[in-house]
């Protein structure tokens, strides 16, 4: 039993609740309030560093083991009264299954599977269709013979009469040229229509319906769906042949038959969709999704004119259902903090000890009220976007060396019991488009390395940046995305200065807007990361804790949405690559991503731009032929991992200068693909020459200026020899004159302007 | 606010000392036999180092690169140009060929152009 946990909320304002939930063996553990200030444990840092900090929490807590269980599906609350004693019906949908022959799945389900009453229509083991029903401990099972094809689309329907009637399963392929995997033009015969007789009747269930699942002996749900399911329903009667051809072809249910009608395409807005699946039935009994079933997804009718449920809602009704998603453990909690307002803002953890494990469960902590001239902006979206990332671990190819593993990740991986992160894929080859917080996250805690790099990377990473901070004296507000996400503008505008985290990568449209209008109305912005503000990224406002994403078909990208699925759900807007909306980053901060790489990272190098007079404060203190971050802990260089450059074509400001650019990269860093329209060779670190970091500097008209690392290992760099190097010396140049400690920033931006 | 007078691509001095360096490295790769191994494998896949030096070739401006002009259809000979934009207008060089297969004028080039690397790579030292 591995002890873990998670902190409900991940991102808190002092003053504010948390909530721990903790799974550990039956008994007591060992509970600690700290505050984190360095992570990384290679041996040219500082090593662990935490403080503990005195607290209300008790020295101990009770914690039992909690169990997690994955998969989304929906509940039909008040169902079971309206299914009573259905001798005879008539259940049917369109679904397209992505893992048929993978275990018995449910399209709908309320049989009790201890007293076998109620039924289940689905598919078999075998992946035919089938239909199950039982009474009083007596089971009936009916099954085609053709099984199901993947990624295709049909109408299915079973139809039953237990007094004087059989059963009748019906299949019908409902494939045109864009929905599903195989097109038109060979014309499998996939269809097939089955009928069968009574031997046991129908009884009426104990539980409420499920979509997609069938209720499990501890309510929750088994037989889970792998797959796509559009617009299900209900009869109260044996529909004929002709009316089931009618209803394949898209027909409405006539109404006076219709126990339920779940009309998938009903809800959608321009601000998306919620997890509610409309009943327009007499009955209105509307499912509720449970780990977030994905909507916005292409329907059995998607014929490839629509790009998006905003131009034509009727074409995507299709839900797709993961029996391995999760969204929310539902733990219990283990113990309570309420923060002092007083509490100073920071990353912290509640350190668990238990018979010889320790655990580390991490929150950001925010001021109640600003007081510092600076905040460091902690990605708190990017950890959620990386959250359990179980990505395929051979990836030496990236980073040159052999894998170094360790026990307790590779079980993890093997696991996976605590949910994916938003570079994974489910079970049936789907993108996984949301995160959240309401799950331990294994990778988002102090001392972890990501295994095929082999160095810290995000959270533990960013505590780099903390732990120079603190060494050096600054005064200094940690906030985080959700609060930008939330306030906008009004997050930052309380600071002279802020400070990004090495990979602020996920961004929504109110984080973007919000630090625009922050640069722009003076504010001085020190982005001492790499491939920053890049996907579109959302929450809804009131589940803060979900993030959701969607890749497209462009960027590096761990997964690529299907045709037309490339829309949010939380808020109606159109997903993929900040860039493709109009909005590259090196309009903000004058460098966007242009490369990655895992297997070394390089120093950077003085340009012209860096002499400057002008700009001399910079580098106050540094060489005039120094490397700069010729050391580090994120692969031994300030510049590496992942890159951004200076770009005039993507926006970069003109008047931005150049300062240092890094040399030497391998082919192991290539251009971003982003940046490739034609295939060519040459396109590696070692013939092409916009794959680098660039270092820039810009200032804006009400005095505001950006300061831009362009390397996510920028801030790893800051620790070694004790904080005393080229890359500290620069960013202690840099924050003293953007916090009013050194007035040469302003003196220069007068000058741009004059 | 004002726009900027005069509008400086940074990106290009980066490019600048980047092909300095590459050019440096790949001069180094050089041996006398250069010429004679790309001739002897011209019909098939070139070795690493060689595919090397021939992208670096590649992406040398079209303002000034050398190419063919392929004058007659059979028997076809090939005259050395030098292009003077990307749109493909030239102007002869006098000075060699006219070849009568294109692998001549392809050996040709290389020759030259191994040759300006050599004498690139030379002179960026001495300055």
């Amino acid at each position: 039993m591995n002890l873990t946990g998670y902190a409900d909320p991940m991102v808190v304002k002092a003053g504010g609740h948390v909530d721990f939930m903790i799974s550990g063996e039956q008994g007591e553990a060992q509970i600690d309030l700290v505050r984190l200030i360095h992570g990384d444990t290679g041996k040219a840092g500082p090593g662990f560093v935490e403080e503990v900090v005195s607290s209300a929490l008790p020295s101990t807590c009770r914690v039992h083991p909690q169990r997690t269980r994955c998969g989304s599906f929906a509940r039909v609350p008040g169902s079971r009264t309206w299914l009573g004693n259905l001798d005879c019906g008539t259940a049917y949908a369109f679904v397209q299954p992505t893992r048929p022959g993978r275990g018995a799945q449910a399209i709908l389900g309320c049989i009790d599977h201890a007293g076998h009453s109620g039924f289940e229509f689905g598919i078999g083991p075998d992946g035919c269709l089938q239909f199950q029903w039982g009474q009083n401990g007596a089971i009936q099972t009916v099954r085609q013979e053709v099984p199901l094809i993947a990624h295709c689309w049909y109408f299915v329907a079973v139809c039953w009469d237990a007094k004087g009637g059989g059963i009748e399963l019906h299949q019908f392929e409902a494939i045109n040229p864009c929905n599903s995997r195989i097109g038109t033009v060979v014309g499998f015969d996939l269809n097939q229509s089955s009928v069968f007789s009574f031997k046991v009747d129908p009884g009426p269930s104990r539980h409420d319906l499920i979509i997609a699942a069938s209720p499990d002996r501890d309510d929750w749900a088994t037989h889970l769906f792998d797959g796509k399911i559009d617009r299900p329903g209900l009869a109260t009667c044996a529909l004929s042949f002709a009316e089931l051809m009618l209803l394949s072809q898209g027909a409405n249910p006539d109404h006076g038959q219709l126990l339920v009608h779940w009309d998938t395409t009903i809800g959608y807005t321009d601000q998306g969709i919620g997890d509610v699946i409309h009943d327009i039935g007499p009955n209105r009994l509307d499912a509720i999704g449970i780990n977030r079933p994905v909507r916005g997804m292409a329907g059995w009718n998607w014929d490839g004119t629509a790009d998006s449920f905003r131009l034509d809602p009727s074409q995507y009704g299709g839900i797709a259902f993961h029996s391995d998603a999760l969204i929310d453990c539902q733990w219990q909690p283990s113990t309570s903090l309420d923060l002092p307002p007083s509490l100073r803002s920071g990353a912290y953890a509640l350190r668990v000890r238990q018979d010889g494990q320790e655990d580390h469960i991490p929150f950001i902590v925010s001021p109640s009220e600003p007081g510092a001239r600076t905040a460091v902006l902690l990605s708190s979206f990017t950890y959620l976007a990386y959250a359990n990332e179980c990505l395929p671990i051979g990836s030496e190819i990236m980073t040159g060396v052999p894998l170094v593993v360790t026990a307790r990740e590779t079980q993890a991986r093997a696991e996976r019991a605590h949910g994916l992160s938003t570079y994974d894929s489910h079970v049936d080859g789907a993108g996984v488009c949301f995160s959240s917080w309401r799950r331990p996250i294994r990778n988002m805690r102090p001392y972890f390395r990501m295994e095929h790099l082999g160095t810290a990377w995000a959270f533990p990473a960013d505590l780099s940046l903390i732990w120079w901070l603190e060494s050096e004296g600054m005064d200094y507000d940690v906030i985080s995305d959700h609060d930008l996400d939330a306030l906008g503008q009004a997050a930052l505008a309380p600071y002279e200065a802020v400070i990004t985290s090495t990979h602020p990568e996920y961004y929504s449209a109110r984080m973007l807007d919000g630090m625009e209008a922050y640069i722009r109305e003076g504010g001085k912005l020190m982005y001492l990361g790499g491939n920053g503000f890049y996907w579109v990224t959302e929450v809804r406002p009131s589940e803060p804790w979900c993030i959701e994403i969607r890749r497209l078909n462009t960027g590096i990208r761990a997964w690529e949405g299907k045709c037309g699925e490339g829309y949010l759900v939380t808020t109606g807007q159109k997903g993929g690559l900040w860039r493709d909306r109009g909005r590259p980053p090196q309009k903000m901060v004058g460098v966007g991503f242009t490369t990655e790489g895992m297997d070394k990272s390089q120093p950077f190098e003085r340009l012209s731009d860096s002499f400057d007079p002008d700009v001399a404060w910079i580098f106050d203190g540094i060489a005039d032929d120094a490397l700069i971050g010729d050391f580090g802990l994120g692969l031994g260089g300030a510049s590496g991992l992942e890159m951004d450059r200076y770009d005039l074509a993507l926006g970069t400001p003109p008047h931005t200068r150049l300062l240092c650019a890094s040399f030497g990269h391998s082919d192991a860093y290539p251009l971003v693909p982003e940046d490739i329209m034609i295939m060519a060779p040459g396109y590696g670190g070692t013939q092409n020459p916009l794959v680098r970091a660039d270092i820039t500097y810009f200032t804006t008209a009400l005095g505001g200026a950006v300061f831009s690392a362009g390397s996510i290992a920028w801030s790893q760099a800051l620790p070694v020899n004790g904080g005393d190097n080229t890359v500290a010396t620069m960013t202690r140049n840099v924050l003293k004159a953007f916090t009013g400690a050194a007035k040469t920033a302003t003196a220069q931006g007068q000058r741009d302007f004059a | 606010m004002k726009w900027p007078s005069e509008i400086r691509d940074r990106n290009i001095e980066y490019v600048g000392l980047f092909v300095d360096r590459l050019r440096q490295k790949l001069a180094h790769t050089l041996d006398d036999n250069v010429v004679q191994r790309y001739s002897a494998h011209l019909a098939e896949q070139q070795d690493e180092g060689l595919d090397r030096l021939l992208h670096f070739f590649g992406t040398w401006p079209f303002e000034g690169k050398l190419a063919l002009l392929r004058d007659g259809d059979d028997p076809a000979s090939f005259h050395l140009i030098r292009l003077l934009s990307c749109t493909g207008r030239f102007e002869t060089v006098e000075s060699d060929g006219p070849y009568s297969t294109e692998i001549e004028g392809f050996v040709d080039i290389f020759r030259r152009r191994v040759a300006d690397l050599r004498q690139q790579a030379t002179a960026e030292v001495l300055s």
